[in-house]
């Protein structure tokens, strides 16, 4: 459960520095706060799968 | 019923594809007027290969889902009752005095939450966000990244949803069901996300949007303007405090765009101006927006709202009906507009506009006299005979069946899905034995997960065209690049290597790596765009679907690499 929390944590946080860096964001601090904000709603979307 | 079938098919392709093409009668000119024809081509195609008008007819519209159609009015219910009780004016004031970006976390976590609610059908939190603006306000070059991506997670999580998604529709043929076909879709829509915004901005970036930095007006976001195809002129700063467009009389309408917008940009597959969905009420019955009610009534409505999506997400579905919550919602919403901003019910009622739900039952219902005339039992049947060849092989038959609904995109991917999940499920070891049950999974994945991502590009009812933002001129190329480019390789590694979460986010940065270098590549200055860009990353990922979907061989991933620039060329050319 841990490593499919983690998971998709690195993948949302992935997704959201990527999102953030594309919309103008172009700060270091910036991008870290999105990243950790992307891995937040990564984990959280993770709850609604199993994972198989 | 070949001939026939072969023929629907032939009118189906030809109905979604020939947006571009100049066609001669007046009344073929609007999309609207091409699908009645079309539909009425197949139901009499299907009839006359029958010898009964009846039972295609019956077939057609038992094949019309309820849920996304239900979820589009209530979606749209919801954005004119919180557009009237001012939520769009709470989010401005909150932005800032002058137009302020928002906290990054707050942009990323707008972007990312229609995968935290996973909702059966995208529209009623697309609809209403799209409308009532939580992305809107932002200048340009920030605004489109942004509502791309929101607009990739919400159309694409009616897959993986927990209640009712479409990835459902693969128990039967998944071994151990669709639990993890649905983590994979989710893992995938999380990097699409991210991808999207990438290409939304190099394709702005890139000329492919008139005016990239110029800054849309506020009125031209809200759906009570007059949104025309074109993009608006250039403009100041934000003026705040914002004031709203009024619901009665004529509402400004954004200025022309002197600057043309190149050929392979999709903005110019619609050349006539897109109806407003949200026209402005007449008649006695019209009042005008309560700008001035308590910022506390259009907070409460959100929180409404934000409950009522939580609820209908998340909720047993085997008691109660996500729909059911939604028209609860919609309902409670309705009094906290009629006691807070005096917005009467039946007003409310009556602002709802009819041409979004007009439009996506034609898709409905050209949808279902296709599958009615057996359009879809030839595609599928032909892919499928495909495998068997050399070329394209069961690597290539894979990635057409799981591409197939992005390249014809209907209103819904169901009626898709629901059709071509049998052919999918009968490539692995319960029908042809052609891919192992990782290789059945994978494409099973796939597709569903194309499909729930085609419905918002469609011309017929997708929400884009339903909508007519201006910013769809970038965000509709960025979201079939996306799709095109994530669903097949995300799905089919995360399947791979879902016990090895090293290895797969391995395969996962690669495959990122791969796309950065292809919009690198495919965006430079004086490189050809749009059709090159399709190829290019429909080519890596076609190369790496077949590398993970099947067992990795030079030869496969060539035929992966082959049907991809296939598949990628047929949708820049459908797209023009």
């Amino acid at each position: 459960m841990i490593a499919h929390l983690l998971l998709f944590a690195a993948a949302g946080a992935c997704s959201g520095a990527l999102t953030a860096h594309s919309a103008g964001w172009r700060a270091a601090r910036d991008l870290v706060r999105a990243a950790l904000a992307g891995a937040g709603m990564g984990a959280l979307a993770a709850l609604t799968v199993r994972g198989g | 019923m070949t001939w026939a079938s072969a023929l629907a098919a032939a009118v189906l392709v030809a109905a979604l594809t020939a947006g571009a093409a100049p066609i001669a009668v007046p009344g073929l000119r609007t999309l609207r007027g091409r699908v009645l024809v079309a539909s009425a081509l197949l139901l009499l195609l299907a009839a006359v290969a029958c010898g009964d008008l009846v039972a295609p007819l019956r077939r057609t519209l038992a094949a019309i889902p309820l849920l996304p159609l239900a979820s589009l009015y209530l979606g749209l219910l919801a954005a004119v009752l919180l557009h009237r009780t001012g939520v769009s004016g709470v989010r401005l004031r909150a932005q800032g005095a002058a137009g302020r970006r928002p906290p990054v976390e707050v942009a990323v976590a707008i972007a990312l939450l229609p995968l935290v609610l996973s909702l059966p059908c995208g529209h009623a939190l697309g609809m209403a966000s799209f409308a009532t603006g939580p992305l809107a306000g932002l200048p340009a070059m920030e605004s489109v990244p942004l509502a791309a991506a929101f607009a990739r997670t919400a159309y694409g999580s009616c897959a993986p949803a927990s209640a009712g998604g479409i990835a459902r529709m693969a128990d039967a043929w998944a071994e151990g069901g669709s639990e993890a076909i649905r983590a994979a879709q989710l893992f995938a829509l999380l990097i699409a996300a991210g991808a999207t915004a990438a290409y939304a901005r190099a394709l702005a970036r890139g000329g492919e949007v008139p005016n990239p930095k110029s800054q849309i007006p506020i009125d031209s976001q809200l759906p009570i303007s007059d949104i025309q195809n074109t993009s608006p002129a250039p403009s100041p700063a934000l003026p705040l405090p914002v004031t709203l467009a009024p619901a009665t009389g004529p509402s400004p309408a954004p200025a022309a765009d002197p600057s043309p917008v190149p050929s392979g940009s999709s903005a110019a597959a619609a050349p006539t101006p897109v109806a407003n969905p949200f026209p402005a009420p007449t008649g006695p019955s019209a009042a005008p927006v309560p700008t001035s009610c308590s910022p506390w009534v259009g907070r409460l409505a959100l929180a409404v709202w934000g409950a009522t999506l939580l609820a209908a997400a998340h909720a047993d579905v085997r008691r109660i009906e996500p729909l059911t919550w939604l028209a609860v919602g919609a309902g409670l919403l309705s009094l906290v507009a009629a006691f807070g901003a005096r917005v009467a019910p039946s007003e409310s009622l009556g602002a709802v506009p009819a041409g979004p739900l007009i439009d996506i039952l034609l898709g409905f219902v050209l949808a279902g006299a296709a599958e009615a005339a057996g359009a879809f039992d030839l595609l599928g049947r032909g892919l499928v005979s495909a495998a068997t060849l050399a070329f394209p092989g069961p690597e290539g038959a894979l990635l057409l069946v799981g591409l197939l609904p992005l390249l014809l995109p209907l209103g819904c991917g169901r009626i898709a899905a629901a059709a071509l999940v049998p052919f999918a499920g009968s490539l692995g070891p319960h029908g042809a034995g052609l891919l192992s049950a990782q290789g059945t999974a994978a494409c099973l994945a796939m597709l569903t997960l194309c499909a729930a991502m085609s419905c918002v590009v469609s011309p017929a009812g997708g929400c884009l065209a339903l909508l007519g933002d201006p910013r769809r001129a970038a965000m509709r190329p960025a979201l079939d690049l996306a799709a095109l480019g994530t669903a097949g390789p995300l799905t089919a590694a995360y399947l791979r290597w879902r016990d090895a979460p090293v290895a797969l986010l391995f395969a996962a940065a690669l495959v990122v790596a791969l796309h950065l270098a292809v919009l690198r590549l495919a965006f430079a200055p004086g490189a050809i765009r749009g059709r090159a860009a399709a190829i290019g990353v429909a080519v890596v990922a076609g190369a790496l679907t077949a590398s993970f979907a099947c067992d990795p061989s030079l030869a496969g991933a060539a035929r992966g690499a082959a049907v991809g620039a296939l598949a990628g060329w047929t949708l820049a050319e459908a797209r023009r």
